[in-house]
């Protein structure tokens, strides 16, 4: 399979700015939190932070019931459930097997954390969805080639 | 006035994977390092969670005993999500996959899959004296 890079932003959730899952050399790991570096002609960071200080202001919008954040190197896919449950998926278009570190975020509190080889996938439950936060996927993908791949901050919602 | 966790994510960790290793299916195990609970299948990690970090975090003390529940039902859902990526099928139970859930009841946690009321899977209840 040809690694052509695909459009960047969501094709049906909120209006994103970038791709969503970045690939980034792995070099970039040693950078500092809040740093931003120019590697391979990406702007990229690393750290705990995960965002770019050059990167626009992420404007969210509210979660539905069909989100999807497609990048370069991967898609998140979500769905926000009548009952006010979330599902959630990350694939890599190239390469799902490898290392995979996955944390989703209600405002400032970690709601799931998980470390695996294959894709994940997940749900938070409606009594930590809540109304009015952000929830925000922090994705890590390190591919079985040693490529390593980010979800952008913007992947992420309001919850209603 | 500063909160105090509700317990210690260690030992929360280690319970909690205590009581899972009770009840998932044959051939796997469920052990604990630290704050990670880890899901093994013969012998293989198959995946593993530090969410029962949640408990101690300074920054979400303000969710206290919340954060127990939350941290339980993450635990809960991803070795259930494990379990079923391994073996292709549903579990606990037979039929569609039931939800997971916690509740901090008095100085217990209680936990369960399906309904409250008619839990297709209970776990052993935690106290929380002990954490």
């Amino acid at each position: 399979m040809s690694r052509s890079p695909l459009d960047s932003g969501n094709k049906a959730g909120p209006d994103l700015g970038g791709p969503v899952m970045k690939r980034v050399p792995r070099r970039a790991v040693v950078v500092v939190s809040a740093i931003a570096v120019a590697v391979g002609g990406m702007l990229v960071t690393a750290g705990t932070a995960n965002a770019d200080p050059l990167d626009p202001p992420v404007i969210w919008s509210k979660c539905t019931t069909n989100m999807q954040w497609v990048g370069d190197a991967g898609v998140i896919n979500a769905q926000l459930a009548p009952s006010g449950s979330l599902q959630w998926n990350v694939s890599d278009h190239t390469d799902n097997a490898g290392l995979w570190i996955a944390d989703v975020l209600v405002g400032k509190r970690r709601v799931d954390g998980k470390k695996q080889d294959y894709a994940p996938h997940g749900s938070v439950a409606a009594v930590d969805m809540r109304s009015g936060y952000v929830l925000r996927f922090q994705i890590e993908h390190i591919d079985t080639q040693g490529r390593r791949s980010l979800s952008d901050p913007a992947a992420g919602c309001i919850i209603p | 006035m500063t909160q105090r966790p509700a317990a210690s994510s260690r030992k929360f960790a280690a319970e909690l994977a205590e009581s899972l290793a009770e009840v998932v299916p044959e051939a796997f195990t469920v052990t604990a390092s630290d704050e990670t609970v880890v899901l093994h299948h013969n012998g293989a990690v198959i995946g593993s969670t530090d969410i029962a970090e949640l408990v101690e975090a300074s920054e979400n003390l303000d969710y206290l005993p919340e954060n127990l529940a939350t941290a339980a039902r993450a635990i809960l859902s991803n070795v259930q999500d494990w379990i079923t990526d391994t073996t292709y099928q549903p579990w606990p139970g037979v039929q569609s996959q039931p939800n997971p859930d916690a509740e901090v009841s008095g100085t217990t946690l209680v936990m369960w899959f399906g309904d409250r009321d008619d839990a297709v899977l209970t776990l052993r209840t935690l106290d929380l004296a002990e954490l």
